[in-house]
């Protein structure tokens, strides 16, 4: 893992990226970082990253929480590739267990934002594409409805009721069960 | 007067609303199916959320997203103290979803796949018919009298009709639980013969028979779950000792020995690399052996795939004389029975859980799978 590291570093140096949140703040960061997000990834690719890349949809704020992300599973990334093409053995498999369940941890810790913060994490995957985020920010709302009751979830997510009674009285007669 | 500024007032309560059309699905798409009940109060949410959750291409999404469909019951055959010697077929849920009907009284499950149940009558109590295929999530039922009276021991297994062409049709078998199905019939008869017979949903009829002769005698019919693989029904005959193939493209059967390592009673089930399955318990080890089908050569081997001792899973399989009682399809879940209950056991992970502690059922364990989404709540 450190050499793999200290590698990413060297190739790192060659290439950085500098990336400018709505409020104007420069955010340096490594090539490999970068390209988690697919729409940075095609900029490179067609050689329109010189001089900063602007990402007006998103604020420094919520900028510094992806580039955070980025960076964490980045090196995950790197990791696996590593893994899948030299080594196999049981020891190096143990080590990438732990590594798994680290980045678990972090992606746990990550969540723990207001729903605000949330929302503007969702909104950012989805601009920057990013796979990966996008996948663990609409997972986390999906599950934020376990156990709620349609009232709750349109109280949690100020969300207006625009169905008619009637509406409402069918799903209940049909599926009594799902609200008991 | 300029417009006044709205934003800090939504800062302080955006709505989920607020978010990209394209982006709500992406949230109910991660519902968890295990959660039929969250897909339905998320569908009386609001409109755009009922709509989404009952638009056919969404829920298309949904099912391939997510896979294998989940286990949203078992279905156990009891013997009922009260009245007395009166036995049903139980649907016991594993999640929140509640079929209209729970219990099919003086009937035995015998099969259950792509979103319907199949049945047996053996008391009539519910009519002059032998066999019942029930749509849990539709309530949708059918009644189908036997192709011919059996003679000895028999086997029936339901499929989507799609199943029986090349490739499986095209089909995912994901969300064909209203689609056309088949029923197959398999019996031995007292000259030595096997038949097999199948049974359209399109057509409501049954197809002619097609049968063979066992070369060493006459396999009996265990009436036990048969398994499908690609577009061939696997049954056990004989307690075990035979494999009756049935090919639903060329209506052709054929026998296939089970593993000659193995000496008891086993469940068949696709293997989790392609292929047909067989597990089996011998003294405190569940086996599992795979082989190739649908190639030229009729006698290629079993291959060892897997053996767990019972005592070391995580989790206990506690009791005495452990039995394979039956699988889950797509979950590599197999089901052991001892004399302490039943018990799901993941062949991946080799974890262990409790599903009943009564010890009491005589029959296989049949679990239903299906995605119950919002649709099926529209009258």
């Amino acid at each position: 893992m450190a050499s793999a590291g200290s590698g990413d570093e060297k190739a790192a140096a060659a290439a950085m990226i500098t990336l400018i949140s709505s409020d104007n703040e420069k955010f340096e960061v490594t090539e490999a970082t970068a390209t988690l997000s697919q729409t940075i990834r095609h900029m490179i690719e067609d050689g329109c990253t010189d001089g900063g890349v602007p990402l007006p949809n998103v604020t420094s704020k919520i900028l510094a929480r992806v580039i955070e992300y980025c960076k964490k599973h980045a090196t995950a990334a790197a990791g696996e590739e590593g893994s899948s093409s030299s080594f196999s053995d049981a020891a190096f498999l143990e080590v990438d267990r732990a590594f798994l369940e680290e980045l678990e941890e972090f992606d746990d810790a990550f969540l723990e934002v207001d729903r605000a913060t949330l929302f503007d994490l969702i909104l950012a995957a989805n601009y920057l594409d990013i796979k990966g985020l996008l996948n663990l920010t609409c997972q986390k709302v999906a599950d934020s409805v376990k156990g709620k009751t349609p009232e709750q979830i349109r109280e949690m997510y100020n969300i207006v009721n625009d169905l008619t009674p009637e509406e409402e009285a069918e799903i209940r007669r049909e599926t009594q069960w799902a609200f008991e | 007067m300029a417009t006044p500024p709205p934003t800090p007032k939504r800062r302080r309560r955006r709505s989920l609303l607020d978010l990209d059309d394209d982006l709500i699905p992406e949230i109910l798409l991660r519902l968890s199916p295990y959660k039929p009940e969250c897909l339905i109060r998320c569908s009386a949410v609001c409109k755009p959320w009922r709509r989404l959750l009952t638009d056919p291409a969404f829920l298309r999404r949904y099912r391939e997203f997510h896979g294998a469909p989940p286990v949203l019951g078992v279905l156990l055959d009891l013997d009922l103290e009260h009245p007395r010697d009166y036995f049903v077929a139980r649907f016991f849920r594993t999640t929140s979803f509640r079929p209209r009907a729970i219990d099919h009284g003086g009937c035995y499950t015998r099969d259950a796949r792509h979103g319907r149940v199949l049945f047996s009558n053996v008391t009539g109590d519910e009519g002059e018919h032998d066999l019942l295929v029930w749509n849990p999530i539709t309530g949708e039922r059918w009644e189908l009298l036997m192709p011919v009276i059996p003679e000895m021991q028999w086997n029936v297994t339901v499929l989507c009709a799609a199943a029986a062409r090349e490739g499986g049709g095209g089909c995912d078998h994901l969300g064909c639980h209203s689609e056309p199905f088949l029923v197959a019939f398999v019996n031995s008869n007292g000259d030595g013969t096997t038949c097999a017979y199948v049974y359209s949903s399109e057509a409501a009829a049954w197809s002619d028979a097609a049968c063979a002769e066992h070369p060493n005698g006459i396999p009996d019919m265990d009436m036990e779950p048969c398994t499908l693989v690609g577009n061939r029904i696997y049954g056990l005959a004989a307690e075990s000792k035979t494999i009756v193939e049935y090919d639903l493209g060329c209506r052709k059967l054929a026998f296939i020995d089970r593993p000659s390592a193995y000496n008891g009673r086993g469940v068949l089930m696709p293997a989790m690399g392609g292929g047909l399955g067989f597990a089996g318990v011998q003294g405190s080890c569940l086996y599992l052996w795979s082989r190739e089908t649908g190639g030229p050569d009729r006698n290629v081997a079993w291959t060892q795939s897997k053996v767990l001792e019972l005592n070391t899973l995580r989790g206990q399989v506690p009791g005495k004389k452990p039995t394979t009682a039956g699988f889950a399809e797509g979950l590599g879940i197999i089901f052991v029975k001892t004399d302490a209950g039943i018990f799901a056991i993941n062949i991946k992970s080799g974890r262990v859980k409790k599903m009943s502690s009564r010890s009491t059922y005589n029959y296989s364990v049949i679990p239903y799978m299906g995605f119950y989404t919002p649709d099926n709540a529209t009258g």
